[in-house]
């Protein structure tokens, strides 16, 4: 559930639109999306409902869409904390953007992004993943909640 | 002491599963028992029996959606014993969540 092309740590990206383009670039590549333009869409209209920054350096920003081929978790992290929203003063140092299929029900993907949302409540896992040096570690430490819960 | 709790947010896919997380952490901090069912994108978990509802000093509904079975929290609602907060609320601030409803058991 969690790829390796969609885990990015200590990226220059420095905002919530950047992140998110970027993000959604890489999922449409990886084939996850039938549209982009969709996605994004849904993701910016969950924002307006409720920011998804979450506090402590973290924004969970998402779309329910069926312009999401199958379910995924990305991870981005930055170099340079940068301001959510206009509404939050809240700095984020990392995203998890999440796509999920609007009418089909993804059980097992739906389980590891519970597992790993569950994860991000707990300081020491969220010091544990800004000290990733590189995309790699972070994903070793994603994987690994991931391959636990199957 | 015991709470329980139903956690359940728009899209039923992270914010309900954190905050059922951030209740049950802050409680365990303080040995509080307590229990939370999720309702979201993988269906109702972690059910609350009605038994387990009325044997509870207080309620926290971290919702921002109707949910399923509200009518079994009516009595402690009448008693002035349940909190219902938004899901981001309790993530960014559990402590603050669990003080408001300890202070509904007083």
């Amino acid at each position: 559930m969690v790829r390796k092309e969609l885990v990015l740590a200590g990226t220059e990206l420095d905002s919530r639109e950047a992140v998110i383009d970027y993000v959604a670039t890489a999922a449409d590549g990886a084939g996850l999306l039938a549209s982009k333009d969709e996605f994004v869409e849904a993701v910016y209209r969950r924002e307006e409902e409720i920011s998804t920054s979450i506090g402590h350096g973290i924004a969970i920003p998402h779309g329910k869409t069926d312009a999401v081929k199958e379910a995924f978790m990305a991870f981005v992290s930055v170099k340079k904390p940068f301001c959510w929203d206009e509404n939050s003063k809240d700095k984020i140092l990392g995203v998890f953007l999440i796509g999920v299929p609007q009418s089909k029900a993804d059980t097992l993907h739906l389980k590891a992004i519970a597992a790993i949302s569950k994860r991000l409540i707990n300081d020491d896992f969220r010091s544990e993943l800004f000290a990733c040096r590189n995309s790699e570690e972070a994903y070793r430490l994603l994987d690994e909640i991931d391959q636990g819960i199957k | 002491m015991k709470i329980v709790g139903v956690a359940a947010c728009i899209t039923g896919v992270a914010h309900t599963y954190m905050a059922q997380e951030a209740i049950e952490q802050e409680c365990k901090k303080r040995g509080i028992d307590c229990k939370v069912e999720t309702q979201g994108g993988m269906g109702i978990e972690n059910e609350l029996e009605e038994e387990e509802v009325n044997a509870a000093d207080a309620v926290i509904l971290a919702v921002a959606i109707g949910i399923e079975g509200e009518d079994r929290f009516e009595e402690k609602e009448e008693e002035g014993r349940v909190l219902t907060m938004n899901p981001s609320e309790v993530i960014r601030n559990p402590e603050a969540a669990v003080d408001r409803v300890l202070a509904l058991v007083g």
